[in-house]
């Protein structure tokens, strides 16, 4: 028993190795809704469904259902098609432009049920709940350098999970979340050459956290109420994690050497500095509602709520060089989003899904920015899943931003107005055996 | 063929029907526009108007980014009337005025737009009519030939405005601040006087017709000038203050005495330090109190504070009585002093040299300083009359042609620095103050004689 466990736990290793990369934020703020295809082809609306083992994900109270052991893996693989940015008046003005640098990345998940008994069962996740990536090409140009040039934002959790079927129609899911992450940001130091009376670039600054942890729990409900029409609840709690790690300024030469010796002599170049900081990941809830049309067709619709007004700032602390310290507000709010899906059986091993999500920014337009220019979205899916033997699904979601303008500032913090234009391709697949 | 040409004429016809900046100026009408001010409002920057500091005064800003036109401002070619401050070198830090390579070069048509006269306080807009052979009035306010000169005001009316910027009153606190001497109805403007002027100014030009902006007075005791060099003894190699037995710093001596930690030195006293003056003899000074001129008490510094905010409130009422927009610029002032102003992650501040919001002359804002204040301005005018004028592109004051040859350093340490005595008798002169009495080692220039006095006299050679 316990050799065949740690064999089983191989896939989840593997997938931890390979998916602490990045992945841009592809439900609004910084969340990734996307851990599995099949939920994936009908837009995460999967609630009341979690009849895979996504169910971790969406709704622990799925597992109690659940009634054979099963591994699932999977990756979301994540493209952004455009990601422009167009300057305003005053800073930093409509000759000023912008373009995120052309990424693929590949969120993983991987899921383990187990059933423990007639009405027990456990499973274990595993995925990237959070994720941010923004790069701007040139670093040398991008107007947004001394904010930011490019940021990561990476996190995996462990969720070990136990379900129970507390009636033929009704399950209970608890699970203890482990959440690890850890954090980059580049960006530029400026200065006003008083020779040639310009701002240029005197450093590059590079901070780099550890990988932190922090806990959390989830608990769903699934009941199945007649034979066509279930409903589900899933709440996931917040979790923070404070940071630690270094951050290392490198000289940038002006090409003056009076300059260059008093920029020197001012910042503490090529040594690691000890940093600090703190994000309070957000907790959502999830309410669902399926109804069975007729044999092959079932819709369902979800309304999403995410409490990001957790995410109020994000400090930077230098913690023996407090006169470097920064704090960039970001003050978000709860937002909601919608999602409806529809599954349609063509025959007793394939499914095809369609599905459209309405995804709330919770971002204040004050907070757009080179970080996070974040945005309403719309995104339709479609999928397709088999299963025999062995299970795959395939999906394919294509993600529009509302075009985004900044044209206001929190009192204090960086002006930087512009419009900001992203579009997004993900492609899920997951395989089960 | 006809059909094509309709479509070309069509085009024709929405090319020329679009103007250049197509600007939503609500009910503001910017057909006829003047200014009405003081040095801020004449683009003054590093202790004299040069040519590109004027192209981008704060009433030259505003016009353009309303109209797209360029209006008419008295200009004067580098190096500057007077010669421009330079930063002749980073480390030490030292800075004098540029060299005078000879007579200014003077645009000298009459009938400017920009009515700035540098030193001009409100009773002198309304009142002033001396024409003196050193005055910048001579030349800014150049009219056409009549019986007597014209009046700032008259000056403004006399071109029919239907839009008039009016930032004065900024002399009528200044001078008690640089001149570290509070004289009632000298160097500060009795309130009641005040009240009367400005309220006489701004009704006379609204009963003319024309909108008005006006702008509250920047609180000038948070100026560089004013704020810069401490008031107790600094060791010049550290940068650092230098302690006594008791562990606190040493006072520097003013004229009363040892001055309390409240007390300001004023921004020329650098020169006098160097020779000694304020430092006690055990610390290898002079033990000579640095003398009233150069010291702002704290007391002072109450009662010119004091006197803005009563002022400001009158620029308030008045504004309200009127209609007229109000730039709050002392808001923009105090938010630069105590937090910075932050642009897309580059934070300026009101430090000497090293902050960015101010010139070299530590009393006159740098252009970027002049271009956030623009837009303080607009944004006033968008609110007040429906309008919706774009603000002021920022970047090219950071990175291009309009940042202009007004250092600043922000993030970095400068040990020390030498205001020159050239320098400092040149911003003196500029503001009226009277030269210390302690000072002169011979190496100041008499600005009057280098500079206005050479416009002057080329303007009465071109008469």
């Amino acid at each position: 028993m316990r050799s065949r466990r740690t064999s089983w736990l191989t896939p989840l290793v593997v997938g931890a190795l390979v998916a602490l990369v990045a992945s841009p934020a592809f439900a609004a703020g910084f969340g990734i809704f996307e851990h599995g295809a099949k939920a994936m082809g009908m837009a995460g609306a999967f609630t009341a469904q979690a009849d895979d083992g996504s169910a971790l994900f969406h709704n622990a109270a799925g597992l109690a259902f659940q009634k054979e052991r099963s591994i699932e893996v999977g990756t979301t693989l994540i493209s952004n098609v455009t990601g422009d940015f167009n300057g305003l008046a005053p800073y930093p003005g409509p000759t000023a432009d912008g373009q995120q640098a052309d990424a693929i990345f590949f969120p993983a998940h991987a899921y383990w049920v187990e059933p423990l008994g007639p009405n027990w069962t456990f499973g274990l996740g595993f995925n990237n709940p959070y994720g941010l990536a923004v790069e701007w090409d040139n670093p040398n140009t991008w107007p947004g350098r001394y904010i930011s040039y490019n940021v990561e934002l990476r996190t995996f959790d462990l969720n070990p999970t136990i379900a129970w079927q507390a009636s033929p129609n009704l399950g209970l899911g608890f699970g203890i979340i482990g959440r690890w992450s850890d954090l980059e940001l580049h960006r530029r130091v400026p200065f006003l050459n008083p020779i040639s009376s310009q701002v240029v670039d005197i450093a590059d600054v590079t901070l780099e956290s550890d990988l932190d942890s922090g806990y959390g729990w989830n608990a769903g409900l699934l009941h199945k109420v007649t034979d066509r029409f279930s409903w589900g609840l899933s709440y996931r709690s917040k979790i923070e994690i404070d940071y630690s790690g270094d951050g290392t300024f490198r000289q940038i030469s002006t090409g003056n050497p009076q300059v260059d010796g008093l920029v020197a002599a001012s910042l503490p170049f090529n040594q690691a500095l000890p940093i600090e900081t703190t994000i309070e990941f957000p907790d959502t809830a999830s309410l669902g509602f399926a109804y069975q049309f007729s044999r092959a067709v079932l819709v369902e619709t979800d309304f999403n709520w995410a409490g990001w007004s957790s995410f109020d700032a994000l400090p930077i602390n230098f913690t023996q060089n407090d006169e470097f310290d920064s704090t960039v507000r970001e003050d978000y709010d709860d937002s909601y989003n919608y999602r409806i899906g529809l599954r349609w059986d063509t025959s007793p091993s394939s499914q095809w899904r369609f599905g459209y999500v309405y995804d709330e920014t919770p971002q204040p337009e004050a907070s757009v920015g080179p970080l996070l220019p974040d945005a309403n979205r719309n995104g339709f899916t479609i999928g397709y899943g088999y299963s025999g033997t062995y299970t795959y699904d395939v999906a394919l979601m294509y993600l529009i931003f509302d075009e985004r303008t900044r044209n206001e500032d929190f009192p204090g913090d960086a002006v930087f107005h512009g419009v900001f234009d992203t579009k997004a391709v993900l492609l899920g697949l997951t395989f089960g055996f | 063929m006809f059909r094509r040409n309709l479509s070309i004429a069509f085009v024709l016809a929405v090319l020329v029907a679009v103007p250049a900046v197509a600007q939503n100026t609500g009910s503001a009408d910017f057909s006829r526009f003047v200014a009405l001010g003081d040095s801020l409002g004449a683009g003054f920057v590093s202790g004299g108007l040069v040519r590109g500091a004027q192209e981008d005064s704060v009433p030259a800003l505003i016009a353009r980014q309303a109209t797209g036109q360029i209006i008419r401002q008295p200009l004067v070619a580098p190096p500057g009337l007077p010669p421009l401050l330079q930063l002749s070198s980073l480390s030490p830090l030292v800075i004098a005025p540029l060299p005078v390579t000879g007579p200014p070069g003077l645009d000298l048509s009459p009938l400017h737009q920009n009515l700035s006269v540098p030193g001009y306080d409100l009773g002198d807009a309304l009142r002033n009519r001396q024409r003196g052979p050193t005055d910048l009035a001579t030349f800014i306010l150049a009219a056409p030939p009549s019986a007597q000169p014209p009046t700032m005001l008259e000056l403004a009316l006399a071109q029919q405005p239907t839009f008039a910027v009016v930032w004065l009153g900024n002399n009528d606190v200044l001078g008690a601040a640089v001149s570290g001497r509070v004289i009632e109805g000298v160097t500060l403007t009795p309130t009641s006087q005040f009240e009367a002027d400005f309220t006489g100014l701004v009704g006379t030009l609204r009963g003319a017709g024309a909108d008005v902006v006006v702008a509250t007075l920047p609180d000038v005791t948070v100026i560089p000038y004013v704020t810069t060099i401490p008031p107790v003894v600094v060791n010049p190699a550290t940068s650092q203050p230098v302690l006594g037995p008791n562990g606190q710093p040493i006072p520097l001596l003013g004229p009363n005495g040892p001055l309390s930690l409240n007390d300001r030195v004023l921004l020329p006293a650098s020169a006098a330090l160097r020779q000694g003056i304020g430092i006690p003899a055990a610390l290898g000074g002079t033990n000579v109190g640095l003398p009233d001129e150069l010291v702002l008490s704290a007391a002072e510094v109450n009662t010119i504070r004091a006197r803005i905010a009563a002022f400001n409130q009158i620029i308030r009422e008045v504004a309200q009585q009127t209609g007229a927009a109000v730039a709050d610029v002392n808001d923009l002032l105090i938010a630069a002093a105590t937090e910075g102003v932050n642009i897309g992650g580059i934070e300026f501040t009101t430090d000497f040299v090293t902050g960015g919001v101010f010139s070299l002359d530590g009393v006159h804002p740098s252009p970027l300083g002049y271009a956030v204040a623009a837009n303080v301005f607009i944004e006033a005018i968008n609110q007040q009359f429906g309008a919706n004028i774009e603000l002021v592109d920022l970047f090219p004051f950071l990175f291009g042609n309009e940042a202009s040859a007004i250092p600043s350093i922000p993030g970095a340490s400068v040990s020390g620095f030498i205001y020159t005595e050239g320098a400092g008798s040149q911003m003196r002169e500029v503001l009226q103050v009277d030269k210390p009495s302690t000072s002169g080692d011979g190496g100041g220039r008499d600005a009057s004689g280098s500079g206005i006095g050479d416009a002057v006299r080329a303007i009465r050679g071109h008469r």
